[in-house]
């Protein structure tokens, strides 16, 4: 009589109830969310926020995208958080999510400083789903088409960069906000309706 | 917001406010309130009630809204969050430092942009109790927005449920045996 090994075994019964649950539609696996779940923005109108701005320190600028990174995880690496970074959420000490990390280059300030140091910024667009890993878009920016490269936008520059990794990475970020501009030179903002042309946007003092 | 996961129906749980958040009487009557109404609803969606305690299902801070504490955003004005994995039964509901707050006779600044603490705590609430943000416009008849009015705007106060919210805690979680709103404190357990 022939003699089974415990793997032949587990495969001989195993591969056909995988075979029948792809036949039957395994159920889909279950998503894990990442992020805030319920972070409230505001945006009242252009110059409601433009001053909400100025008042906290942040600079605005005109800026032109120069690159879309693919979706990624917040974190130093890109990649998923490790087993410590869970715990620090777990906690309440970390936030970790998925979305693209959006490279722009300053056209001109509006209001403001000039952003200190490298003459590229960055900002986190979060929104995605990596796996079974998913972030919800947010809900400032979910309306708005996505940044293009070589697109311009307006963008709320932070006083100093700031770290985006909750756990033991790094990854900086200086632009807070960013709205694109249409081809035909309209900064689309939160607001539908509102007529924002980024040539008229008054430049500010050197 | 589906994170396949719900509070047992009648669940009751704690909240506390953790060193971050004002001692300020009126902007912790006004938190209070939201949690207590929403708590109380017609509908079997959890209860939280306070304790003074160093641990609690729902802990309330104080923190700033320019930091990247509230899933990667920076000038958040409230948020809730939970943890990594289920059961999501720790919950932070988060007020932005940095913003002017009011419970509508007085404040904490004397700018013109200012926050209810009653409905924004509210609508952080409401995704404690897993409701969504309504981002259909025909759905604007509801406390869980994205982006709520600030004071003096028309409708700038939401202390209370509305229907949308209303219908969601009702599909969730079912009527309550109380079912006469406003069930009394203790009386939907």
């Amino acid at each position: 009589m022939r003699r089974y090994t415990p793997l032949a075994i587990l495969a001989v019964v195993a591969v056909p109830i995988v075979i029948a649950l792809i036949a039957l539609g395994a159920p889909r696996a279950q998503l894990t969310y990442w992020g805030g779940v319920g972070a409230v923005s505001y945006y009242g109108s252009y110059p409601e926020w433009r001053n909400d701005a100025v008042s906290r320190g942040l600079s605005i600028a005109v800026v032109r995208v120069t690159d879309v990174s693919d979706l990624r995880w917040s974190t130093g690496s890109g990649n998923r958080p490790g087993r410590g970074d869970i715990d620090a959420v777990n906690r309440g000490e970390a936030e970790f999510t998925i979305g693209r990390l959006i490279t722009v280059e300053v056209d001109r300030m509006v209001d403001g400083a000039s952003p200190e140091g490298p003459y590229a910024i960055d900002f986190w667009l979060p929104g995605g789903q990596i796996g079974t890993d998913y972030t919800p878009p947010s809900e400032l920016f979910h309306e708005l088409p996505s940044p293009a490269v070589g697109a311009r936008a307006l963008a709320t520059i932070l006083p100093s960069p700031a770290d985006l990794d909750g756990g033991s990475g790094t990854l900086m970020v200086d632009v807070a906000a960013l709205f694109p501009v249409s081809g035909a030179g309209t900064v689309l903002t939160p607001r539908a309706g509102e007529n924002i042309r980024v040539e008229s946007l008054t430049e500010s003092a050197p | 917001m589906d994170l396949g996961w719900k509070w047992s129906k009648g669940y009751v749980g704690s909240f506390r406010y953790d060193s971050s958040y004002p001692t300020t009487s009126w902007m912790r009557s006004a938190a209070t309130a939201a949690v207590n109404h929403i708590s109380h609803s017609p509908y079997e969606n959890p209860d939280f009630n306070f304790t003074s305690g160093s641990s609690a299902n729902v802990t309330l801070q104080f923190l700033n809204g320019d930091t990247t504490s509230c899933g990667g955003l920076f000038g958040w004005v409230g948020c809730a969050k939970t943890t990594a994995n289920s059961p999501f039964t720790t919950w932070w509901v988060i007020l932005a430092s940095n913003r002017c707050w009011t419970n509508g006779t007085s404040s904490t600044c004397t700018t013109s942009s200012r926050f209810d603490v009653q409905t924004v705590t509210l609508n952080e609430m409401g995704h404690v109790s897993f409701l969504g943000h309504h981002v259909n416009p025909d759905y604007s008849d509801a406390v869980v927005q994205g982006q709520p009015v600030a004071y003096p705007s028309t409708n700038w106060s939401m202390r209370t449920l509305r229907q949308m919210d209303n219908a969601r805690l009702s599909t969730l979680y079912g009527l309550d045996p109380c079912t006469v709103p406003p069930c009394p404190l203790g009386a939907d357990q």
